[in-house]
This record gives structure tokens, sequence and C-alpha cells, in this order.
């Protein structure tokens, strides 16, 4: 299989530790990566809120960047996937926009034809095919770890877009990382509030950071009373809410119980026995621990 | 024009109860005083408050969870209807400095965040290729020709 990475802005920038991730997950299980000079998605918390029809315009054009290789575009971020897989059902279903919008990029020699998918990283891996691999492959297995999962809103809302039709009908939620994580020999854990916001875009948007972390704890306060080993997430924004916002919510309250949090891409990268100094998981603020001796 | 935006209906909100399922499914109306989504439906719809929502430094704390339009029973597009009055506040000059500053990077960049020297070196250290910048000049041309430059001096 070969596939187009859409690794988004914040991963490579600010966590390259989850590109090198899916860089060896892919290896691993045999996917092709090609690379190609996307760029932002943009963010469906922040130029679609400004200004769409630019929204709309730049994602078009990421669309027509993979389409021009004829290949599906893998993504690493709930917003990116989120932005780009919107994009493609406006685009394919409202005229009037698919006119504007091919204006504008047919003077720069593109066009949006609509033949490509857009895959978020679990939907891809969640593929009875590659979770056999995954299975067969397995070097390091999670044996014993509780991992909860947290998607991100982008990824499963709206869920008329954003839901896989093969994968999700039918829950409330998205159940690709509980099948990987499966795969991957831990246990996936349930709790209160599953479907909850990380908040984030609060205090990336308005600089309300205290308030985007009261949404946070709540959340981290629900894992916590399901005593998760580990959180398991497919968006770096989500991330960070959850892996720094422990660590500044631990300021105030002292006697917080913390797990690490993990981008599934680190997680089945290091299960397939990628090499640990790979995934720079010393970037995390909480550490990654016993659990995964980074 | 064909350059309305076609996020809402407005008669899909005559629909709308006020039973406020949309506000106690938002998280930030949780957390933040003021922000309100039936409130905002109420005044920006049903009262024809335009230009008094149009002007709210709340309306732009929406997390665009979307939890709002997911658990509405009439299967309103409330996020539409935000994304709808955000893009107008911003044509009007209501936009935080930290989204304009957002914007201006990525015009300038292409990337939604600052890349800085550790960047590079930090996926040297992983072995990773070093950043390609996306092009820039091209992406400042599409947001031209889609209008951001009502919103943000393109240059």
């Amino acid at each position: 299989m070969k596939i187009s990475l859409f690794t988004g802005c914040v991963i490579p920038i600010k966590y390259p530790g989850m590109e090198a991730a899916m860089r060896e997950l892919a290896r691993a299980l045999d996917i092709e990566l090609e690379d190609v000079k996307f760029g932002c998605c943009p963010a469906p918390t922040g130029l679609k809120t400004v200004h769409f029809d630019a929204w709309l315009a730049l994602a078009a054009r990421n669309l027509c960047l993979a389409e021009e290789k004829n290949l599906d575009i893998a993504t690493l971020c709930s917003g990116c996937a989120n932005t780009l897989r919107e994009t493609n059902h406006i685009l394919s279903m409202d005229e009037k926009k698919r006119l504007f919008v091919h204006d504008i990029l047919a003077s720069h020699g593109k066009e949006f034809k609509g033949s490509m998918k857009i895959l978020q990283l679990p939907e891809l891996l969640a593929r009875n095919d590659i979770l056999d691999l995954i299975q067969k492959r397995l070097k390091r297995p999670l044996t014993g770890m509780k991992i909860a999962t947290h998607y991100g809103c982008h990824y499963f809302r709206p869920s008329d877009i954003m839901l896989d039709e093969k994968l999700d009908l039918g829950y409330s939620l998205p159940y690709s990382m509980e099948l990987i994580i499966e795969a991957l020999g831990a246990e996936p854990v349930e709790y209160n509030r599953q479907d909850l916001c990380c908040g984030a875009a609060l205090g990336i948007n308005n600089g309300l950071t205290e308030e985007s972390l009261e949404i946070a704890a709540e959340k981290i306060n629900w894992m916590n009373e399901a005593e998760i080993d580990a959180l398991a997430v497919c968006c770096p924004t989500c991330f960070s809410q959850f892996d720094s916002g422990q660590a500044l919510i631990k300021r105030k309250k002292t006697g917080l119980r913390t797990f690490p949090v993990f981008h599934i891409a680190e997680l089945v990268a290091f299960a397939l026995g990628a090499e640990v100094e790979k995934l720079n998981l010393k970037s995390h603020k909480i550490p990654a621990g016993a659990l995964i001796n980074a | 024009m064909g350059k309305a935006l076609d996020l809402f209906e407005k008669e899909e909100f005559y629909k709308c109860l006020q039973c406020a399922i949309c506000t106690g499914s938002c998280p930030v109306a949780r957390v933040v005083e003021g922000f309100n989504p039936r409130e905002i439906i109420l005044r920006y719809i049903l009262y024809g408050e335009e230009d008094e929502v149009l002007g709210m430094k709340e309306i732009w704390n929406c997390a665009t969870c979307h939890a709002c339009q997911e658990r509405c029973p009439h299967n309103i597009t409330i996020s539409g209807l935000l994304t709808h009055i955000q893009n107008l506040a911003a044509k009007k000059g209501n936009l935080p400095d930290t989204m304009k500053a957002a914007m201006t990077l990525m015009a300038e960049t292409g990337w939604s965040i600052q890349a800085t020297p550790r960047s590079d070196r930090v996926r040297t250290e992983l072995g990773l290729a070093p950043l390609k910048r996306p092009d820039t000049a091209e992406i400042r041309k599409i947001f031209k020709e889609a209008g951001l430059d009502e919103i943000l001096d393109l240059k």
C-alpha cells in the first residue's frame, strides 16, 4: 500500500517524534509513505472560523496535491482529517462552492476531482488485514496495560461526515483505537464522558488557558477514576492538552494522579519494535515511565 | 457573487425550541461565563440582534467541538451558525489578536505554528528530513483570491 502522509504543522514542528513513529510503523507494516509539500490543513478551529472561503480553498489545494499523485491521504491529526474530509464533502456536494474553488485553483494549474479518500491513522490501522499484520509482527506486546482513548472532537464530529461507516456505525464513539489497543496486547478502558472535548481551542484561539484546562481537568478526573495506565490520542493538540495539561494542573493540585499520554502512532511503533530513542518519548511532560522504559 | 456562506439556513433555526440542550452539552458554557449557544440563537436569529451579536467577544470562545449540533433534537446546524457569525464578525473587525496573529503566521509561513531552529535540530537527531516549507507565494495568492484580504493585509 502506498499513501500520502499528511503530517499537518504541529507534529513535524512541535512533536517530530510522532512523525518518526509514523514512519517506523509504516516501515514495519509495509506501508509506503509519499511526502507531499502540503500546506497547513488549515485548522477547523482557526482559519475556518475566520474566513470560510479561504479555509476551503487552501484545503482544496492540499487535496489536489495528493490527487495529482493518485494517492489517498493518511492524517495524524484529528483537525487535519476534519478539514480535509469536510472539504472533500463540501466540494463533492455543493456546486456553488465547487465552482468558486475551481476558479481559484485553475489559475494555479490545479483541479479538484474528489477521487481520493482521507484516512485518519486509526482508521487505516484498524483495517482487518493491518490488525492481523500488527499482531503477527508484535515485538513488544503491551500486556497488562489499561489504555483509554481520546479521539478529539474533530475525529468523529460532525458524525455524518467524520465517522467511518464500516468501523463506527452503531457506536456513539469511534472504536478504531480500541481495536488497535487490543491488537497491541493491551486492554482498552471505558470511562465517563469519553466524548468530552479536550478544551484546547479555547486557550489557543482566545487566550483562555485557565478555562481550557478546566475542561481538560474534568476529563482527566474521569480517566483517573477508571484507573487508566495510559491515554492514547490521535491528535497532537489533544496530546498537548493532556500531557502538558496534567503538568500544569499538577502545579496547583499537587496530589493529582497522572498518567502518560501517547499518540497512537507512538504506541504502535513501540510495540512493533521501533528503536525507542527514535520516538523521542523524552519530550513528553508526563514521563512514559515504567510502562515504556524510554 | 456566489460567495455567500452556505453554512446554515436561517429557516432551519425557526425550529429551535430554546430547549438548551446545546448549552447543556457545551463544554465551554460550563467554564466561561457569558458563552451560551442557546442565547446566541435567540438573539441572532429570533430577536434579530445581529449587530450586537457580531460585536460580542464571547463568540470566539466556541471550541468547534460540534457537541451542540450533534445533540440538537432538531438537527439544527448550530456550529454552522457559530462559524457564520464568527466569519461576519471578523470582517467587521471583531477578531481576537491571537487569531489575527495566527492567520498572519499562516499567510507568511504556510503553517499554523512557528517553526524554530529547535524543530530542525530535533528532527535531525531523530533521523527525519528537515522541514520543507510549503509554497507560501501560491498560498498567499489563493488566500487573496478567496477574499482573505478583506480581513488580513496580505501585501
